[in-house]
């Protein structure tokens, strides 16, 4: 499984394989990646929206109460281009790429933060797999682990994405990701495929 | 019961008190001074005059109430104006077509360019840009651009603001007499909405109907302004305007010919509209050779036309010649305003376009590219597109025989034409503030 390079990555956009748009500027393109930018969305963890995160209010069959949960969680911020957007220390936000993708299907994506930002203590939560075949904005998951608070403007390089060969015969084999065609961030299915293992709210236990 | 000055003088604190609430709110700092600023320097007005009211003049009282109501009301609006409750990138775009409309009138009005705020309410029908007729408490206008608050992101729908962007055009005096004279008139000429007498008669046989002079003299006024304002919307926003307006209006009335006091029949209205889609050469669009184009062109307009067929003749009122003689004058005043004539675009590149949306994707595509002369490391570029070209292949998709087959939602599409309009607004601001610091000097062809 090997990183794909620069030229390779500019083949495979020149040639309408991968799609990743908008590319503002060589300067983005590096030897093993291109940078990504910050969208003009950000979700943050409301303090006083939840007491905490608690996989049994995922596992409802409760339409109010599963949306109200995920709803109250964050407190949703979008910002035009040259407005700022002020991220606190200890805070985690997600915000989408201002950059769509479509990989090919025997592609990958790996998502890490550029290492300028992350001296000013600007990190990205985990390294992101974006999956062969994702279509697209990415989802950073953004927090402040220094001691003030960051400035941050969409349009800026925050992250970047490097990308590998996957063997062919693997395309196509694996589950849709649940975040495919995302337009914005949005909280994940913490229990998806693990509901038996969490008892929900108001579930009665068998004998 | 309080003096009517101290009423009014109470009521001045109270809206200066509204007023620095609204910075409670987070609209971008540039964003809230120019207003903050203007609805202050109006209140500093209004106050200044309640000061020295005379309390025996009780039509000057009221001229000054209704005022300060109006400005409670503009701030109030403008405390609610959230920008996570529209497509912002949209607003813009209309904003700044809005602004080309005016710019003209502005200088000649002696007045500062307008101020636009953007806000959302419910319902499917609240489009609207309120205009305010004159300046008078000071040289700068607020128009409030109003959005349906559930269609965020159906900005497919929003090219119905082309027809609002024609009221904030009549809205000055000196182009509204230029319209009038050269566009209205010419459009209704042989119809009944040329003299109050014909539209008496007409709304007679019609209508078996009897109005007051006033109530038929406003008729009259409103029934011509729309008719110019749905041909407006037409030309600014192109062909997109006419299925997103026979989306919403077939709703709003479905027999098509209800009276109403404020609009005209909406049957009259589409007729007029497809006699002029038919003029200007946009439903067939000869020459081309695109299946991509030829087959969603085919099933959109197809159900248009068999529609109007069907209107009946008392509802077919406005010539068709004298559609297509108000076109031309309309599109030789537009000309004059940048930007804001809608141009077709090529057939290739309207392709790619409804392509990359069928794809899945956005329609802005960043292109790789290798220079034809000197060194040929390659570049990207960025190719600029309309908006309204956006809108049009959004339609397109919709009514693309693969769209059902790749999955793709209404809400889908308008998603990704609304991202396409961000996208362009993100390498507009690049080119604008930095792309001449970091361009290369080997680029170009």
């Amino acid at each position: 499984m090997s990183v794909i390079s620069s030229t390779r990555i500019l083949d495979l956009i020149q040639q309408g394989k991968m799609y990743l748009s908008p590319i503002l500027c060589m300067e983005q393109i590096g030897a093993i990646s291109v940078d990504l930018r910050l969208g003009n969305m950000a979700l943050l963890v409301r303090g006083s929206g939840t007491s905490h995160v608690d996989p049994r209010a995922y596992a409802k069959h409760d339409a109010h109460g599963t949306s109200r949960t995920q709803r109250q969680k964050f407190d949703q911020h979008e910002f035009m281009f040259r407005e700022q957007f002020l991220l606190h220390p200890g805070s985690l936000a997600l915000v989408p790429t201002l950059e769509w993708i479509k990989l090919p299907t025997n592609v990958k994506g790996v998502v890490t933060a550029r290492s300028c930002w992350a001296r000013e203590g600007l990190n990205i939560a985990t390294a992101n797999f974006i999956n062969p075949g994702y279509n697209g904005i990415i989802t950073l998951e953004l927090s402040n682990l220094g001691q003030i608070p960051i400035a941050l403007f969409a349009g800026m390089r925050i992250a970047q994405i490097a990308f590998h060969d996957v063997t062919p015969d693997a395309a196509g084999e694996f589950a849709v990701s649940q975040f495919q065609m995302s337009f914005e961030p949005r909280a994940g299915d913490i229990v998806k495929h693990d509901r038996s293992f969490i008892p929900f709210l108001g579930e009665k236990r068998k004998k | 019961m309080l003096a009517t000055r101290i009423f009014l003088t109470e009521e001045c604190l109270n809206i200066k008190r509204l007023l620095d609430d609204t910075l409670r709110h987070a609209y971008g700092s540039a964003k809230s001074e120019e207003f903050y600023n203007e609805c202050r320097a109006r209140l500093n007005s209004l106050s200044a005059q309640v000061d020295v009211i005379d309390e025996a003049n009780l039509a000057e009282i009221h001229t000054l109430a209704s005022q300060i109501h109006i400005l409670s009301d503009t701030i109030t609006k403008i405390e609610r104006s959230h920008i996570g409750e529209l497509s912002w990138p949209f607003a813009l775009v209309i904003k700044e077509m809005a602004l080309e409309v005016c710019r003209e009138n502005v200088a000649a009005a002696n007045e500062e360019d307008p101020l636009f705020f953007f806000s959302a309410n419910g319902g499917m029908f609240v489009y609207a840009v309120s205009p305010e007729r004159t300046a008078s408490l000071s040289r700068r206008r607020i128009f409030n651009v109003v959005f349906p608050r559930s269609f965020k992101y159906q900005v497919l729908l929003h090219t119905i603001l082309g027809h609002e962007i024609g009221h904030v055009a009549y809205a000055y005096h000196e182009l509204k007499h230029e319209l009038e004279t050269k566009v209205t008139t010419v459009l209704l000429q042989g119809s009944p909405f040329t003299s109050i007498s014909d539209f008496r008669d007409w709304l007679e046989k019609t209508y078996k109907l009897k109005l007051s002079a006033p109530a038929l003299n406003d008729a009259l006024a409103r029934w011509r302004q729309e008719y110019f304002c749905d041909l407006f919307g037409l030309l600014i926003m192109g062909p997109s305007f006419l299925p997103a307006y026979r989306s919403l209006f077939h709703l709003l009335d479905y027999t098509g010919s209800r009276y109403s006091a404020t609009h005209p029949p909406i049957m009259s209205r589409y007729s007029m509209l497809q006699d002029a889609l038919t003029f200007l050469g946009w439903e067939k669009w000869e020459g081309i050779n695109h299946q991509n184009l030829q087959q969603p062109l085919n099933s959109m307009y197809g159900p248009m036309r068999q529609h109007v067929s069907s209107i009946p003749a008392a509802m077919r009122i406005l010539a068709p010649k004298q559609v297509e003689a108000a076109t031309t004058a309309l599109q030789d005043i537009l000309r004059r305003m940048r930007n804001t004539l809608y141009i077709h675009p090529k057939p290739d590149e309207l392709s790619e376009i409804v392509s990359a949306l069928l794809e899945g994707t956005p329609a802005i595509c960043t292109k790789i590219k290798v220079p034809k002369r000197g060194n040929k490391k390659r570049y990207v570029a960025n190719d600029p597109i309309d908006f309204r070209h956006i809108l049009f292949a959004g339609w397109l998709a919709i009514y693309h025989d693969l769209r059902d087959k790749r999955e793709l939602s209404l809400f889908k599409i308008n998603r990704l034409c609304d991202r396409s309009i961000l996208h362009q607004d993100a390498i507009n601001t690049w080119t604008e503030h930095f792309e001449k610091e970091l361009v290369p000097k080997n680029v170009g062809n």
